[in-house]
């Protein structure tokens, strides 16, 4: 491997670390730590072995056919069986925009004390100059290092001392030890946080744009289980913090301004800027890549010019849409919903959703006129399937019960 | 060439590589006595929104008139079909073409009069 590819791989794969982490990780792993302290490890580490699997198909899907997802799959199964699934990934995209938003805006509320409906606007406006002017590359990169700031959860989680003999068990699957409804909730929002439709959009659009082929399949697959595995530490990292701090102490968090102090205990001083800076950051980071993913969508589906990487005026249509989805995120946020529900109910309803999206896109990375002879093998397939379908069913059963339990 | 698998849907390319839309529908010609022809290629939001149901068709086509829009649909000449292995090229201009009309209007009446637009 020539020094060039070595460097644009490290790149990529830190890139996905910092990337890895956005508000609905946070929040989810956060109040799985705190409800039930390490019990709900294991969800985290299925789902990211479900979104190390399908992110690496949907780098090969497009290295190979050359096709994005959203283009590949109008093209296999037509345009009535893409509509739906586009719908709600448009809408649930918009909930999840509007929650990372809140995000952005309750780290400047924490910083500042002026209530998120203010920043609401003048955020979706700084959001909407970066995507506006600035290019995939630049954005990609320049969140993403600084969400290596994240770090701080698992430093913070190893000065802790967890009790190595409950975390290694809360690797293995189990049970709800109490409040079974509120348990697989949270369960499904993690899966939902993990395995986000937006992100396969991102990644495959990103791929075309970068014009990757078939020599590229060696880094996509590095990318994605170094990327994805190391940045699962981080969303584990959250999740031991908030066991060790809340749990013992019985406290739920029922909002982000009880999470600020949640690094304090085991990094002074600096664990209150660095939370709100994570904060901050990641939402940021995953608004620009919501925005972009509904525009991408959108335009492989409608068959719109689509590249981030050209100016507004050569896609009319591509940078309307970004900017109808950042704006509309942000209004959805000036209506003083509580970003913390919005975020968990998001997340829930992803998982809900999953299934539309990742079943067509399984059959076509097992597609030989799409993807040849690499095909996905029976590993990936089976794990991919059965977390897919479990985590949606789960959701569709725990999100009523969680409503109606008044959360 | 299977029309379905090979055409319907795929993305469209015109002459100057730009992108046109999608193959939205495909046009047969019904001729007495021979074998239906393959007459044209079919783009545009009434074509696609028929495909969901009538009513789509009727509501797509409104809202063009309501923008001034000219066609709702627009229909390409089979014989302009230069290659169709990865995306289905047409001897056709993009830009200037009816394909674009939402493009030019959604720059013209709304991108070029934001900010760093260029």
């Amino acid at each position: 491997m020539k020094r060039k590819d070595l460097l644009n791989l490290t790149l990529g794969i830190i890139t996905s670390i910092g990337g890895f982490l956005e508000v609905g990780s946070m929040a989810t792993s956060a109040a799985a730590g705190a409800d039930f302290g390490y019990k709900l490890l294991w969800v985290i580490v299925f789902s990211t072995l479900c979104l190390i699997f399908l992110i690496e198909m949907s780098g090969r899907l497009a290295a190979v056919s050359k096709r994005a997802l959203a283009d590949a799959v109008r093209e296999r199964f037509g345009f009535v069986f893409t509509v739906i699934p586009r719908l709600l990934e448009v809408l649930v995209n918009l909930l999840v925009i509007a929650a990372e938003i809140g995000g952005v805006c309750l780290a400047l509320k924490i910083i500042t004390g002026v209530p998120v409906a203010v920043w609401a606007i003048p955020v979706g406006l700084v959001l909407w100059i970066v995507v506006w002017v600035g290019t995939l590359e630049w954005i990609e990169n320049t969140t993403a290092i600084l969400g290596l700031m994240t770090i701080a959860f698992v430093i913070a989680a190893w000065k802790l001392h967890p009790d190595p003999h409950e975390v290694l068990r809360g690797l293995i699957p189990s049970r709800s030890p109490h409040d079974a409804a509120r348990f697989w909730f949270i369960a499904v929002s993690i899966a939902g946080s993990t395995i986000s439709p937006y992100m396969f959009h991102f990644y495959s659009s990103g791929a075309i744009e970068e014009e990757w082929d078939e020599k590229s399949l060696t880094s996509n697959r590095m990318t994605a289980i170094l990327g994805m595995g190391f940045g699962c530490l981080m969303s584990i990292g959250v999740l031991i913090v908030s066991a060790v701090v809340f749990a013992p102490k019985g406290i739920h968090v029922d909002s982000y301004e009880q999470l600020a102090v949640v690094l304090s205990p085991a990094l002074g001083r600096w664990g209150f800027p660095l939370f709100v800076g994570s904060l901050a950051v990641c939402c940021f980071g995953a608004a620009v890549e919501i925005a972009l993913a509904t525009s991408y969508l959108l335009g492989q589906t409608f068959g719109w010019n689509w590249s981030e990487n050209s100016e507004p005026t050569k896609g009319a249509r591509f940078a309307l849409t970004y900017t109808a989805v950042i704006f509309g995120g942000a209004l959805i946020m000036t209506t003083g919903l509580d970003p913390l529900k919005l975020t968990m109910f998001s997340m829930a309803l992803t998982a809900v959703i999953l299934p539309t999206v990742i079943m067509p896109f399984l059959l076509l990375v097992n597609d030989e006129h799409y993807v040849g002879e690499h095909r996905s093998g029976w590993i990936g397939n089976t794990v991919v399937f059965i977390v897919v379908l479990v985590a949606s069913i789960i959701a569709i059963v725990a999100i009523p019960l969680e409503l109606a339990g008044g959360s | 060439m299977e029309l379905v698998r090979d055409i319907l849907d795929k993305q469209l390319r015109g002459r100057d590589d730009e992108k046109l839309g999608k193959v939205d529908g495909i046009v047969l010609e019904l001729r007495d006595g021979k074998p239906p022809r393959v007459a044209f290629l079919e783009l545009g939001s009434a074509t696609f929104a028929r495909r969901i149901g009538r009513r789509f068709e009727r509501w797509a086509v409104a809202l063009n008139r309501r923008f001034h829009m000219r066609r709702a649909r627009y229909r390409i000449d089979f014989g302009r079909v230069r290659d169709y292995d990865l995306d289905v090229k047409v001897d056709v201009d993009a830009k200037p073409s009816p394909a674009w009309a939402w493009e030019r209007w959604m720059r013209d009446h709304i991108i070029k009069r934001l900010p760093f637009a260029k």
